[in-house]
């Protein structure tokens, strides 16, 4: 589905991917996992055409994507929950789910059916149907973040961080969403920091480092793997 | 001697400049004048836009200040010295002073209210100012009939003529040379950090609020001195300082480079002088003025999207730039005629610890509160001597943010943070000194301000009331009056209470007692060489002053030789010698990294607080970080305390550890300890099974290296 | 008593109604500022632009033969005439600034040298062939663009590779000015110096009786300002309540999460500028029509500066601030240009603008935002 092929990122004179190739198959979860400025989040951030890539290519369907501009990857069905959520604090949790749902404003009726489903997901959320979003807890807000992405009916859902400061039974919480939401027909990238839980959805995963991929194998091995135990448990 | 003789030659080369320029028409005179001027003005600008990076776009009120106080003083003095003859340069070297220094105070006022903030600020107030000032002027007459011979709105008649050539380059010469002696020392460095990063500059121990000031206030003098200058060159009236001339002074520093003194001085000059060599041209061709314009406006957009930085960016024009360009390339260390310095630190410098010490860093209870989230809760950290300390936890658990508390960026909400012994952060009054002088402040601003409204108020009534009763004068004198007491008293009873009084010390203060800091996200000064970022750095253990930097004083010679001996010392114990003078923006990010820990090592700190100094490393460069953080803290006799993801690299190097989770403390220990506390393990991992990872003690850090790429 | 009472309303209608006028123009402002952070200085001009269309439409089809041509078809033309104008700013020097250069940037800049050389050489042609003056200058025009258009798009395509955007604020605000001077300096050439007025039309005096208090307004004045107060209101609808106006909005907010929304956050900064500038479109319409006041190609730069300054009072970036800063300049000059302090309008605005900063740095409705570490 989702085919990323030697790609290659610069900030500047500063590189932040190093020729990283990897693939996500339609249904899966897979998952992406490494330390702080590993790439992870460079690496979501081409894929949906906020960055440009110096070389490589990322290909979605067979279709080019890294010469396109964000607003038309969406339309080819990605959605992407950005890294610290990045709600529009200044507007409703209505209106933010709307504006998830830009891309398909003309049918109405089902905009408001997958409204009904984002609320059925997310009962906190139509409680606080018309609070303006930046008084949200973070957890909220991080529900709110993937219903909206959720609200463009994406194929592919990009997930940076969902478990980003959130407290230990929300975290439990947003990934057993993550799993729901997969089961529904939603292929998954997510990138987490917390290794264990995200291994513990996905189907397979990869692990970055200073911008390359070091390792990369079905989600169960690397549980079980030495080396990654060791990275995230210091040893 | 070798001063005395470049001085000799500049005179001597104004008085050739002043025979030619005797002799061309005149025409061509008015045209080297106004260049001049407009070089004062545009080299005088680019201290606040070009070296400081605020944005002010109001010179032309200060200058306005400037001509206007100047020509006053030689009006009356052409009236009242009329037996003797014409007032000579004595009573112009006056008027510009006071011109200057009055534009000055003006300066002051206006830049301190609005520098404190970012943004936008200043150029809205400047903007406004420029224009109040305008208007000012062309009522004269309704602020005072004693201020009639200004001439109102009709301009200033009968200005004696007095800015002759060699005056008025003369200046222009000094500015030049005051601006660029500024420009390259140390303190010309701090104006230009405060462009480049203010956070960081606050965090290199940089008065960053200061610094705008002196640096708007200076610009302001000078504009004045270019008004006075203007003032007996041309009629001045009201409406020349407006929007539009204050705006082609922007344009010029824009365009020449802001920063660079070459390009303000060129950009002057050309701006000035092309419209005029152009003019046979333009009427050769039936080209009318207008379209001359659009054209200068289509250059300016397109320069700004080809060449965004202007002509000059910040380099300037100069033998050694030229050297460099045109001739043999050579080495820095040639070129600056040194060796490259033996590293002297003595190390073993640290002495045992005695009983009685004062812990290095001592927080109790310190809490911080954003909104009604809780980012960092109770946290007590007892920090040593001598300490290596690592600080872990999740992302988002507030280790970053309790960075901010320990470096004055933010105040705590809750308790106290003492330093060496000394308090540094909680709630306290300020010192009776400065607590009456802030309190006297604010209490005639707001008197002033009062008086203000008052008129304003008091004015405003007129059209209501019957002006040849007497009551109604009463009337009025009763509001003006009203107003202006209770909005003083207003200010009496309320400015004690609010937070500014109470405040604590501030990221520079907290520099100068000796806490420095690295960011996580690299904040190095990029436009800035590797040497330049380092002697910031040492910067805050200046001992000289702004005059000492404009007049190049032996003083000043002395401490910069020293501070950059200093600098390349470190740089060279750091194996970053070799790039002095690359601009920190072209270094490859690990060395960037070296280079930050390097500036806040030169500001002489006791303790260093290093926030993910391994973000973005491989592994080879983290096992040498690992190296060089332990060689750093015994070298310098320091206290560390280190925030890192990296569990490998903390464990390895750290004493003692201490483990954040949702803004609380949730262990303390050795290495040992901590890789063993379960909760730390569920907070890491999110979960609780945990039998299955607990290990048998580790010896040493292993280095992982057998992942390879695929 | 009865008398200062009917000063006092007299003061007020007017301080309504000139606010009414810097509230249409300061929305642009605070609009383009929201979305792109700088201050567009070239706002005034495009007024002056709308009042120049409206005057010359209205004399050259001889509109004014008919009130309702005159004044809903002038406004119509003004606002159409002034959003095209706006867009086209946009994308002549605004996104190539933000965005690089590239190929897509090519066709402003390919009509506008032809547009300059259909003025200049366009004569040249009439004289030497059977052309008129106006099809002279369209052939030029035409020829011109479809020669240059490939051209700079070749070319456009080379240097944008090489040419890294600018995140310095002073250049987009030198470039604001840049254009600034060029509509100002084109419209002295094209629109001469002389003080121009639109049509007189005889508007009824009415007479407002209350009580005591008598008010004169003219009926001109009267739809003026329920003209501007409508198009305030329907902009207020359109940017609260409709899908477009969430994009707008969400693009000041966050551009970039605005584009993972699928926004196509470049039409929508194009689409304020459209808004923008046709709300001073208007507002150069109905002061010059129906206000009845002459003006000169220089008439944008104080009211310009002024509806800045309101934009920022009210704090900038939000639009109901916007007008809220207006209606308060509106009503401190009229009221200090009806007392002794008369000589001071002109200053009044800036000292109100300081008083407020000093104690709220984002203006009435404004956030102040501090930078993270």
């Amino acid at each position: 589905m989702l085919t990323i092929t030697n790609l290659s990122v610069y900030y500047g004179a500063i590189r932040a991917l190093d020729g990283i190739s990897l693939e996500v198959k339609e249904g899966e979860i897979v998952t992406m996992i490494g330390a702080n400025g590993a790439g992870k989040s460079t690496t979501i951030r081409t894929i949906s055409g906020l960055v440009r890539p110096r070389s490589g290519e990322v290909m979605f369907e067979g279709k080019p994507l890294h010469t396109l501009p964000p607003h038309q990857i969406v339309t080819l069905g990605i959605g992407q929950s950005p890294e610290g959520r990045r709600v529009f604090a200044n507007m409703t949790v209505r209106e933010n789910l709307e504006l998830g749902a830009f891309t398909r404003s003309k049918h109405k009726v089902q905009v408001r059916e997958d409204m009904e489903r984002v609320f059925v997901q997310f009962p906190r959320l139509k409680e606080r149907e018309a609070q303006s979003a930046g008084t949200l807890s973070g957890g909220e807000q991080q529900m709110l973040a993937i219903g909206r992405a959720l609200m463009a009916r994406p194929r592919l859902l990009l997930l940076d961080e969902p478990s980003l400061g959130l407290a230990p039974f929300l975290v439990q919480n947003i990934f057993k969403i993550i799993r729901e939401i997969n089961q529904q027909g939603v292929t998954v990238l997510l990138v987490e920091q917390n290794a264990n839980q995200a291994l513990r959805i996905a189907n397979r995963g990869y692990v970055l480092e200073t911008g390359r991929v070091v390792l990369a194998d079905t989600a169960p091995n690397l549980l079980k793997d030495d080396s990654v135990r060791k990275a995230y448990l210091g040893e | 001697m070798k001063r005395l003789f470049w001085l000799a030659i500049a005179i001597a080369l104004l008085f050739a400049g002043n025979l030619v320029n005797n002799n061309l028409k005149d025409y061509w005179q008015d045209v080297i004048q106004q260049c001049g001027i407009a070089v004062i003005l545009a080299v005088s600008l680019n201290i606040v836009n070009g070296l400081t990076g605020q944005f002010a776009i109001g010179h032309a009120g200060f200058m306005a200040v400037g001509a206007y106080t100047g020509a006053s003083i030689t009006y009356f003095a052409a009236a009242k010295f009329a037996h003797v003859g014409i007032p000579g340069p004595a009573w112009m070297l006056v008027a510009m002073v006071a011109g200057g220094l009055l534009a000055a105070i003006f300066g002051y006022i206006v830049g301190v209210p609005s520098l404190r903030l970012r943004g936008d600020y200043l150029a809205i107030v400047t903007l406004g100012f420029g224009e109040i000032i305008k208007v000012m002027l062309e009522n004269t007459h309704d602020i005072s009939p004693a201020l009639d011979y200004m001439g109102g709105a009709t301009g200033f008649q009968n200005v004696p003529s007095l800015s002759k050539f060699p005056l008025l380059w003369g200046m222009a010469v000094l500015l030049i040379i005051l601006v660029r002696n500024l420009k390259f020392s140390s303190h010309g460095l701090a104006f230009m950090s405060v462009r480049e990063d203010e956070i960081a500059a606050d965090a290199m121990g940089v008065h960053t609020t200061r610094i705008k000031v002196s640096a708007f206030v200076l610009s302001a003098f000078f504009a004045g001195v270019g008004g006075v200058l203007y003032a007996h060159a041309k009629l001045i009236k009201p409406d020349v300082f407006g929007f539009t001339l204050s705006m082609s002074y922007v344009v010029m520093i824009v365009l020449g480079g802001t920063g660079s003194i070459t390009g303000a001085t060129m950009a002057a000059i050309v701006l000035t002088a092309l419209p005029e060599a152009l003019k046979p041209v333009r009427d050769k061709i039936h080209f009318t003025d207008e379209y001359l314009q659009v054209i200068y406006a289509l250059i300016l957009v397109l320069m700004m999207i080809l060449r965004p930085a202007g002509v000059f960016g910040t380099g300037e024009l100069s033998f050694a730039w030229l050297r460099r360009r045109f001739g043999r390339p050579k080495n820095s260390a040639i070129e600056t005629g040194e060796a490259p310095p033996e590293f002297t630190h003595t190390a073993g410098e640290r002495k045992p610890l005695e009983p009685g010490e004062p812990l290095v860093l001592d927080t109790v209870h310190l809490t911080r509160r954003f909104g009604g989230l809780t980012a960092v809760g109770d946290v007590n950290l007892q920090l040593q001597r001598g300490e290596l300390v690592g600080l872990i936890g999740p992302n988002g658990a507030g280790k970053t943010t309790l960075f901010n508390l320990l470096t004055g960026v933010y105040e705590p909400s809750e308790g106290t943070l003492a330093f060496c012994g000394s308090p540094l952060a909680g709630e306290r009054p300020l010192p009776p000194n400065r607590r009456w002088l802030r309190l006297t402040g604010d209490v005639l601003l707001a008197a002033f301000g009062g008086w203000i409204i008052g008129i304003i108020l008091s004015t405003s009534v007129v059209p209501f009331i019957d002006p040849n009763k007497p009551e109604s004068l009463h009337l009025q004198l009763g509001i003006k009056w009203a107003v202006t007491i209770l909005i003083t008293l207003w200010a009496i009873v309320l400015a004690p209470r609010r937070r500014r009084y109470l405040a604590g010390y501030k990221p520079y203060q907290f520099a100068q007692r000796g806490i420095s800091r690295t960011f996580q996200n690299i904040r190095l000064f990029g436009e800035l060489t590797v040497l330049e970022n380092v002697r910031i750095g040492t910067y805050l253990r200046r001992r000289t002053n702004l005059f000492d930097a404009l007049f190049q004083t032996g003083r000043l010679k002395r401490e910069e030789a020293e501070n950059i001996a200093k600098a390349r010392e470190l740089l060279s114990r750091f194996n970053l010698l070799k790039v002095e003078n690359e601009q920190a923006k072209n270094l490859p990010y690990g060395d960037q990294r070296r280079l930050e820990i390097v500036r806040a090592l030169a500001t002489g700190p006791r303790l260093l607080l290093l926030d993910e100094p391994a973000a973005g490393m491989n592994p080879q460069e983290k096992v040498s970080l690992m190296g060089l953080i332990r060689e750093v803290r015994d070298d310098f006799g320091l206290t560390i305390l280190l925030i890192e993801h990296d569990m490998k690299l903390v464990m390895g190097i750290c004493e003692r550890i201490y483990v954040l989770d949702y803004g609380r403390i949730i262990a303390e220990g050795t290495p040992g300890e901590i890789r063993n506390n379960p909760k730390v393990i569920a907070a890491y991992l999110g979960e609780e099974e945990t039998e299955e990872i607990v290990q048998p003690e580790m010896p040493s850090p292993p280095i992982r290296t057998q992942l390879q790429p695929e | 008593m009865t008398e200062a009472f009917q000063i006092f309303l007299q003061q007020l209608i007017n301080g309504i109604q000139t606010g009414s006028i810097y509230a249409l123009i300061a929305i642009g402002y605070t609009m383009v500022y929201g979305v792109l952070k700088f201050i567009n200085f070239a706002h005034g001009d495009v007024y002056m632009v709308g009042a120049y269309i409206g005057f010359f439409t209205i004399t050259g089809l001889l509109l004014h033969a008919n009130p309702l041509m005159q004044n809903i078809g002038g406004l119509l033309l003004c606002m159409s005439g002034c959003a095209l104008l706006g867009v086209f700013i946009e994308r002549l020097a605004y996104r190539p600034l933000r965005n690089g250069l590239s190929a897509s940037d090519a066709w402003p800049w390919a009509l506008f040298t032809a547009l300059y050389l259909g003025l200049f050489v366009g004569p040249k042609v009439e004289e030497h062939s059977q052309f008129n003056g106006v099809g002279a200058f369209l052939v030029v025009t035409a020829v011109s663009f479809a020669a240059l258009w490939p051209l700079l798009r070749v070319f456009f395509r080379a240097l944008g590779t090489r040419l890294k955007p600018s995140k310095n604020r002073l250049t987009a605000l030198i470039t604001a000015i840049g254009i600034s001077l060029l509509l100002e300096n084109q419209g002295q050439a094209s629109f001469t110096p002389t003080p121009r007025q639109y049509p007189s039309q005889s508007f009824k005096a009415i007479n407002l009786h209350m009580g005591a208090v008598q008010l004169n307004v003219s009926s001109g004045r009267i739809i003026e300002l329920v003209a501007a107060i409508l198009l305030t209101v329907l902009l207020v609808y359109i940017v609260r309540f409709t899908r477009t106006g969430r994009a707008i909005r969400a693009v000041s907010f966050d551009p970039e999460a605005a584009a993972l929304m699928g926004i196509p956050t470049d039409r929508v900064i194009a689409l304020t500028f459209i808004i923008g500038s046709s709300l001073a479109g208007a507002a150069g319409f109905l002061n010059h029509n129906l206000g009845q006041i002459p003006f000169k190609p220089d008439v944008g730069i104080q009211l310009g500066l002024k509806a800045f300054v309101a934009a920022v009072l009210g704090g900038i970036g939000s639009i109901e601030g916007a007008v809220l800063g207006a209606l308060l300049m509106g009503l401190a000059e009229s009221y200090v240009g009806g007392s002794a302090l008369t000589s001071y309008k002109g200053a009044i605005a800036f000292v109100i603008l300081i008083a407020v900063l000093l104690f709220r740095p984002a203006g009435l409705l404004g956030r102040y935002v501090t930078e993270k570490v």
